[in-house]
């Protein structure tokens, strides 16, 4: 008897289209998840790419391979594409797969919007490449060249790849506002029968926090570059002191967005580590309530610290003062979470799969990067590490231990129940030591070369800096190569493996592991309720 | 989708035989869900304002416009609160009542009449459940997952005119496949 | 090559010494900021130093006991895992609570309160200042101003073309050269003022510790006092267009006589080119001064030859501006007219006001040039006495 056939057209809400359809109008949470994580893949590969031009640029001192048009080009987009184009969707990827089933909700509450926010993403990331390869081709002057934190006025000088920036920015923030509007109705909406907001996953209190602090920011970033645009075109003077404006104001409104934008990409992996460490560690988190309150103080101090960002360009003392202090108060909360990851770990039962190991390597580099940035918030000295390496170097330590390091553990963990198949542990760890050998050879370099006085953002430098930058460009390549492997240990276990059980790992606990391994579709056949 | 499901299941001869009421889960009350929207919309409004006096007007509208897309979201999961389902029978009169954001829309049929559809897709997943009658079918269980729409077919199929001869499946309900060429 | 190949072998030891610590290898690396030369260098310097030795030893605290966990709680060697979530005696929680005060402590009391000293000492360039320097920043040239002794001249890279091009072999100082160094006394508390002419550039040299944005349309400072004699170098910090890294910061710091001595020369050269403005210049000395300034000022944007880089930066060679008229009948500059656009500058784009960083003569002898140069035949000159007049003029 050939049900499925018959019921193939039969219509209604059981019909499942094939093909392209499929994945263009799909509604279902697992679907879209997929599509965001392979969109933030894709796009890992485009900035990482340039980023390794850049570097192949600055192995050695003079212009070898390029011109400083197109150096300007490869930084900002390699900027704007891994924090708009890989660490968001990423994250959103991550929350789409997993929140349903660890709310134990059917479904995203707004599955339609669910839709709009993924599909804007393909289009958005188009328009901000296509002068590059544009200018590749010959025509115009190539894309946005003002560093991803387009400062006016150069950003309202420069050339027309600033006006396709614009409105990929406007596309991108539209995308991460349906998703956190979405966030936020499933959690407050669909919990299961039992589940209150305090027995509630750390990993959807982690997104929960995210999803308010986009709403929060993302408007001031849409207004800020909808200003440039206007001052580039219409004759506004927003950041033009000839005409009464003030550039710093830009400053202000890109901060006031990007240092909560930090935190944006750190509490989705916030909350997802300790998912992982509970697992491998086989004991129960350690200090929920703790963790729960940690972030919130992050995020509701995240919106009042932005301007350490500008402690160069002549703030007043006081604003400086209470800058520098309010910056160094959010190191309290932080160390709340690392105390209390540490503590989960500690006296466990320890066995270190490749998930717990990115999970590890997770805290210990974003360990130093937190460190380090103390030493930033110091107002007096801050001048001498800032747009010098040593910056560089400092928020590579925050930011590629979260967006990739700590996606990566959440990837690992989840990979079983999504693909049903157990990925292949010795490549795993392969694909871990050669990224945190490349990680590290990368960027410890950076710290020196920036003490030694080099600043970010140029193509070419002098021969002091010659040796470590040197050093840094092997360790980039190394990096980069590990992520091939990572392309390889996913498509192999996409393709076969050994068959994932329903609990995949020994220790892992919550509703995302009582459904079978690869999860259907839709999640559950039975309501659960957390008691 | 999950289900606060009622069932009164009171035998085959009484006036009341049976009634369902089958609603979506819902977790946050209106209250929370005033509290939530208005939350952020004094946020979002109050960096906007700030931004504004600072110069920076073109943040407004983007906040306004912000603040309309979360409250259609809202809005939305609001006026889908009272969704439910209800199947009675009583007497012979079988009557279905769906109310999906502000529409109501009732049937009534005759319960010998009636007969149970549950068509389901490859591996038992994907079940549909409807009462057909006199060539129309009515689609119920929306807010039920499979299981609960087998169950409830096997319920429906003891009280309407359907051929009792027939066995129904046991066990977890699916597993194995309907065919709706092939009625109950 | 030669270069290459030695610096290859320096980084290939000095990761072999990464693994048997040789320290001898890492001769060609540097490991912290340069020696500091002014107050607020030595201060960062030390708060440096200090907030490093805490963060290490915090962090490799946190390691070993990590790494401690990592080998005694191992599943392979059977420890069997603890089951608690939360501290449970009164010990406990001052455990707990320990590492938290130790850290408030660390923050507030350690950095915190030199931290408020040393922004108050940063800020205060006002007190007791004893002399004044206007540094203002144009793409892609540093401009000095000592406005109490009227001396003004623009700084600009000397590395040349062919060395970064890797067509000749790099000397010791690429790409931190320039023609005119900024020249300060030593021992003598310097107000800087910054600003800019186009987009945000960033004054910095390591040495001195400070940094200073120099914003467009608004006037911001910072202060040093040089307290050793030498060669300080530094680069702009903060991107601002295509040759962001080619607009290095060179000051040579002297003593208070040979100060005094470099600016009565100084001096002396500007009161000769003023009296040069008033002179009739011929065409070929027009030419020759132009072909000179335009390889300084002009050719980064709009080429050696002149011919651009549309659509950003427009070609001169064949420009209708670069041979139509540039004044009209009463004397006074035709609006956007060649010489109106060398002097004033085009609001928005990347074309700055000359006449805030050229003197008349260097105006009207590249003007001339222009119009003369790359196949343009205007076949008329400038006269810097013309550009002395309109600029007296406010035009």
């Amino acid at each position: 008897m050939s049900t499925a056939e018959t019921h193939a057209h039969e219509g209604h809400h059981h019909d499942q289209p094939t093909g392209l359809a499929r994945w263009l109008f799909t509604t279902n949470h697992k679907e879209i998840g997929t599509m965001y994580l392979i969109f933030a893949f894709a796009m890992l590969f485009i900035g990482g790419g340039m980023i390794l031009l850049v570097r192949a640029e600055l192995f050695q001192p003079g212009l070898q391979i390029m011109q400083p048009e197109f150096y300007n080009q490869l930084i900002t987009l390699h900027g704007l594409i891994m924090v708009f184009g890989v660490a968001m969707p990423a994250a959103t990827g991550l929350a789409n797969w997993m929140l349903p089933m660890m709310l134990g909700a059917p479904d995203m509450a707004l599955p339609r919007l669910n839709n709009w926010g993924f599909w804007i993403l393909p289009p958005a990331a188009t328009l901000l490449v296509t002068p590059f390869f544009l200018g590749l081709a010959g025509i115009g002057t190539g894309a946005v060249d003002a560093g991803w934190t387009m400062y006016a006025p150069l950003s309202v000088q420069t050339g027309w790849g600033m006006d396709f920036a614009i409105f990929a920015v406007h596309m991108l923030g539209m995308s991460s506002i349906l998703a956190a509007i979405n966030v936020i109705v499933t959690i407050v909406n669909m919990r299961a029968p039992g589940m209150t907001m305090m027995k509630m996953p750390l990993f959807a209190w982690g997104f929960l926090m995210t999803a308010i602090l986009l709403i929060l920011i993302m408007p001031v970033l849409a207004g800020g570059v909808t200003m440039i645009l206007t001052d580039r075109h219409f004759g506004t003077h927003f950041f033009d002191a000839a005409g009464g404006g003030d550039p710093v104001l830009w400053q202000h409104i890109f901060w006031f967005m990007g240092h909560p934008e930090v935190y944006v990409l750190l509490l989705p992996i916030a909350g997802a580590i300790p998912h992982v460490l509970q697992a491998f560690s086989r004991k129960p988190t350690y200090g929920y309530k703790a963790q729960v309150y940690g972030m919130w103080a992050i995020t509701v101090l995240s919106v009042v610290v932005w301007a350490h960002h500008m402690f160069t360009s002549g703030m007043p003392t006081t604003a400086q003062l209470y800058f520098m202090y309010s910056t160094m108060l959010i190191s309290l909360p932080l160390a709340v979470l690392f105390f209390c990851w540490i503590a989960t770990v500690w006296k466990g039962s320890l066995s270190f799969e490749t998930p717990m190991l990115f999970a590890l390597g997770f805290i210990i580099l974003f360990g130093w990067g937190g460190l380090t940035g103390l030493v930033l918030a110091d107002a007096a000295a801050d001048p001498q590490y800032h747009n010098a390496y040593f910056l560089v170097a400092h928020f590579h330590y925050a930011l590629y231990p979260t967006t990739i390091l700590g996606v990566m553990a959440a990837v690992y963990y989840w990979l079983p129940k999504w693909t049903g198949h157990m990925y292949d542990e010795k490549l795993g760890k392969l694909h871990f030591w050669l990224a945190i050998i490349g990680f590290n050879m990368t960027f410890i370099p950076q710290f020196f070369v920036g003490l030694a006085g080099m600043p970010r953002r140029i193509p070419d430098y002098a021969l002091q800096f010659a040796e470590w930058n040197m050093l840094s460009s092997i360790g980039a390549f190394i990096l980069g190569a590990s992520h091939l492997v990572f392309l390889y240990v996913v498509i192999k276990c996409v393709r076969g493996g050994a068959k994932a059980e329903a609990k995949s790992w020994e220790g892992a606990d919550g509703l995302e592991w009582t459904v079978p391994s690869p999860a259907p579709l839709h999640t559950f056949d039975t309501q659960p309720v957390v008691k | 989708m999950f289900t606060d499901m009622v069932i009164c299941n009171s035998g085959q001869d009484s006036p009341d035989a049976y009634t369902l009421l089958a609603s979506p889960n819902r977790s946050a009350s209106s209250a929370t869900t005033a509290l939530v929207f208005g939350g952020l919309m004094f946020l979002v409004l109050l960096i906007g304002i700030a931004f504004a006096s600072a110069g920076a007007w073109l943040v407004l509208p983007f906040a306004g416009l912000e603040i309309a897309v979360i409250a259609a979201g809202v809005l939305y999961a609001h006026r889908h609160r009272g969704d439910y389902e209800r199947l009675a029978i009583r007497n012979d009169a079988l009557r279905i009542e769906r109310h999906v954001g502000e529409r109501l829309e009732k049937v009534e049929i005759n319960r010998h009449w009636a007969q149970v559809v549950l068509t389901c897709g490859q591996g038992g997943h994907h079940c549909r459940l409807a009462l057909r009658s006199h060539g129309r079918e009515y689609e119920f269980g929306r807010y039920l997952d499979d299981t609960q729409r087998v169950a409830v077919a096997r319920d429906l199929m003891q009280h309407t005119g359907f051929d009792q001869q027939r066995t129904i499946p046991r066990g977890r309900g699916w597993g194995f496949s309907y065919d709706e060429s092939e009625p109950y | 090559m030669g270069i290459l190949v030695r610096r290859v072998g320096a980084v290939l030891t000095a990761v072999l010494a990464l693994a048997f610590w040789h320290s001898a290898a890492w001769a060609d690396f540097s490991w912290n900021f340069p020696e500091p030369v002014t107050p607020i260098a030595e201060e960062t310097l030390k708060v440096h130093n200090l907030f490093m030795l805490i963060i290490t030893v915090v962090f490799v605290t946190v390691f070993a006991i990590m790494l401690y966990s990592f080998y005694t709680h191992r599943k392979s060697v059977g420890h069997k895992a603890a089951d608690f979530t939360q501290p449970n005696s009164r010990k406990q929680w001052f455990w707990v609570i320990v590492p938290f005060a130790v850290l408030l402590f660390i923050d507030y009391i350690v950095f915190g309160i030199p931290a408020y000293h040393a922004i108050h000492m940063y800020e205060d360039s006002k007190t007791d200042a004893e002399m004044v320097v206007k540094v203002t920043g144009s793409q892609w040239k540093w401009q000095y101003e000592y406005p109490d002794e009227g001396i003004k001249f623009v700084s600009v890279l000397t590395t040349p073309r062919e060395q970064v091009m890797n067509q000749a072999p790099k000397e010791e100082n690429y790409l931190l050269e320039v023609d005119n160094p900024l020249v300060l006394p030593i021992h003598k508390k310097v107000r800087f003022i910054t600003t800019s002419t186009d987009v945000i550039h960033s004054w910095w040299v390591p040495a001195f510790g400070v940094k200073r944005d120099a914003v467009p349309g608004f006037l911001r400072e910072f202060w040093a006092t040089i307290e050793k004699p030498g060669i300080y170098r530094g680069q702009c910090a903060e991107l601002c267009g295509k040759d962001h890294a080619f607009m290095p910061v060179v000051v040579h710091a002297v003593s208070q006589s040979d100060y005094d001595a470099w600016v009565a020369t100084k001096q002396a050269e500007q009161v000769a080119a003023a009296a040069s403005a008033q002179e009739t210049w011929s065409r070929d000395r027009l030419m020759a001064l132009g072909q000179e300034v335009y390889g300084r000022a002009c050719a980064v944007c709009h080429q050696p030859e002149g011919q651009g880089l549309p659509p950003v930066f427009p070609a001169l060679a064949g420009s209708a501006m670069a041979t139509a008229p540039f004044v009209d009948g009463n004397g006074n500059l035709i609006k956007d007219g060649h010489l109106d656009r060398v002097m004033n500058g085009k609001a928005g784009t990347a074309m700055q006001a000359f006449k805030a960083t050229l003197n008349d003569a260097e105006i009207a002898a590249v003007v001339t040039y222009e119009r003369n140069a790359f196949g343009n035949a205007a076949n008329d000159e400038v006269q810097p006495s013309l550009v002395s007049r309109l600029r007296e003029a406010g035009q």
